[in-house]
């Protein structure tokens, strides 16, 4: 059985289709990414799957039930860590984890918490007086400390510095691999790549993509050139093939082609005419955010 | 690399009584941590009651009732309601509605809560008018005055909880729910009574849950004896008031802020 299953699901505001006949299913221990630009539709489909709003039509099934309708002990089976902090501020960090966990028939131990969201240095501090990253980190405690089976992180790791974002990553990967379900919603590729078995795409509430992340990249993307540009270097004569692809940014090429040997032609003849050392070429394969952001551009032509 | 923990075996539910009262216990250290309950329900009663005392440093029971239900009752409606509307705008609610709580356990947790600070409030009140102001309360006030501060507090957070519904923001709480509780509060005479007031906005007053407080409070500290004096009448009006302000609650309260 699914843990996750969204049949056309449709869900108006007045004339607007927030979502539009959307759906997909998520396995049982299965890390899934829901991503799309802002207004897609990615919280009205978490809001939906954790029983907050019902759809206008269609159908969801999640852990075997209606969301809108399931009782207290579905809702024990269910994390979630919504997108906006909402935390009591006059708490200390062990007792609103101590609270929250008191709900729930199994909950993890509170120094298993604090350790996993590293956050035992700050067990006695409030809420209040956390930092934002810390703070997001006890919204992502209290998610999990009821040992969910399944798992809904909606920008779980927005606000997090590098080094915090990764631990959140190891942790949401050992929460995996002890079979725990998550569908997450992010707008860091670099996550989805990690974490995610699956991603879907969403733009203007539709279901564009549904597929494995490498089947993403090799999805019809071009291949992308990149290459390091010296401070100085004159782009303004450019060939006009590589001109149109090229997008100088933060002084490097990145240019995406279907051609790569007429691109590579182009590219290695004007950089001997300007003697423009090429160190650190790279060619390859699309990114997984080179591919999401071509099925955007593609869905959405004024997106960009 | 931390290690989540396997799951053991499948557990119940907490049963409703822990579950209220570890709410009971949460929504406590939230008043307790928050300065609005200490300033309403315990400062400003005791520096209007020294603005109150005669020359001779004596406060009449009538002002001293009136101090007490104001500090009552502004933390059972105002700090209360302002309280909810805060959390909700904040996500707070939106958050527990996500969680095996049932809707029930944090209301009741928080109406709790808010009772049990306003008797401790009106408890700090009265002892101050006795011990600093020679305020006459006889040992048979005690029960009425809980009865009648307790029904009343509930009222009063009954009535917040309803009204919090109608707030559309946490920056419009405070402004509009002061709006609505000191003009019934001065006429129902928590100052003392309020004179040139037209009949009919006396009678309409006579009908809200401020009048009645103030009367069942002084009714219950004009007991100078050893017998307890319970204002039967007023305690019924109240408990009327809180059934029906929680009935209205049950239906229009709402979980989610209002941008969501």
């Amino acid at each position: 059985m699914s843990a996750v299953a969204a049949e056309h699901l449709t869900r108006r505001y007045g004339g607007l289709a927030a979502l539009d006949d959307v759906s997909f299913e998520v396995a049982a221990g299965e890390v899934v990414a829901l991503l799309g630009p802002n207004g897609a539709g990615k919280t009205t489909t978490m809001e939906i799957l954790e029983g907050y709003q019902a759809p206008s039509g269609g159908t969801a099934r999640v852990l075997g039930q209606d969301p809108a309708g399931a009782g207290r002990a579905w809702r024990a089976r269910v994390g979630l860590v919504l997108q906006s902090t909402s935390l009591d501020p006059q708490l200390t960090v062990a007792e609103a984890l101590g609270i929250f966990a008191s709900l729930f028939p199994r909950p993890r131990p509170l120094a298993e918490v604090l350790e996993l969201t590293d956050l035992a240095g700050e067990a006695g501090t409030r809420v209040g007086r956390l930092s934002g990253g810390q703070q997001r980190r006890v919204d992502v405690g209290i998610g999990i400390v009821g040992r969910p089976e399944l798992l809904f992180l909606d920008e779980p790791t927005t606000g997090l510095d590098p080094a915090a974002r990764r631990h959140a990553w190891t942790v949401i990967e050992g929460l995996t691999a002890a079979g725990t379900t998550v569908l997450l919603t992010t707008h860091y590729l670099e996550e989805a790549q990690r974490l995610a078995d699956r991603v879907l795409v969403l733009t203007r509430g539709r279901l564009v993509a549904d597929a494995r992340p490498e089947q993403l990249r090799r999805r019809g993307a071009p291949t992308v050139i990149r290459v390091p540009l010296p401070p100085g270097t004159p782009t303004a004569d450019l060939p006009p093939t590589l001109a149109a692809a090229a997008d100088p940014d933060g002084g490097r090429l990145v240019v995406r082609t279907a051609d790569v040997t007429a691109a590579l032609d182009a590219l290695v003849g004007w950089a001997r005419r300007h003697r423009v050392e090429l160190a650190g070429l790279e060619v390859g394969p699309p990114s997984l955010e080179d591919a999401y952001l071509a099925l955007i551009e593609e869905e959405v032509p004024s997106h960009a | 690399m931390p290690s989540p923990s396997r799951p053991p075996v499948p557990a119940r539910l907490p049963g409703p009584w822990p579950t209220l009262a570890v709410q009971v216990r949460y929504q406590l250290l939230l008043l307790g941590r928050n300065p609005n309950a200490l300033v309403a329900g315990v400062l400003l009663p005791v520096l209007l009651l020294s603005l109150t005392a005669t020359r001779g440093g004596r406060v009449a029971v009538a002002a001293l009732a009136g101090r007490v239900v104001l500090g009552v009752t502004l933390i059972a409606y105002l700090t209360h309601a302002v309280g909810l509307v805060t959390a909700r705008e904040a996500g707070v609610l939106k958050r527990w509605r996500a969680t095996p709580l049932p809707r029930w356990g944090y209301l009741a947790g928080r109406l709790c809560a808010t009772v049990a600070v306003a008797l401790a409030s009106g408890a700090v009140t009265v002892l101050v008018g006795m011990l600093a102001y020679h305020a006459r309360v006889g040992p048979g006030a005690a029960l009425g005055l809980l009865a009648a501060l307790g029904f009343g507090a509930l009222a009063w957070a009954a009535v917040g909880t309803a009204v919090s519904a109608f707030i559309p923001s946490a920056p419009a709480a405070q402004p509009l729910l002061t709006l609505s509780y000191f003009p019934v509060m001065l006429l129902s005479g928590v100052l003392g009574t309020v004179g040139g007031v037209p009949g009919w906005l006396t009678g309409l007053v006579g009908w809200l849950p401020g009048r009645p407080t103030v009367d069942a409070v002084t009714h219950a500290l004009a007991a100078t004896g050893a017998t307890p004096s319970v204002p039967v009448h007023d305690l019924a009006v109240l408990a009327a008031w809180a059934a029906a302000a929680l009935l209205v609650s049950v239906r229009v309260f709402r979980w989610a802020p209002a941008a969501a």
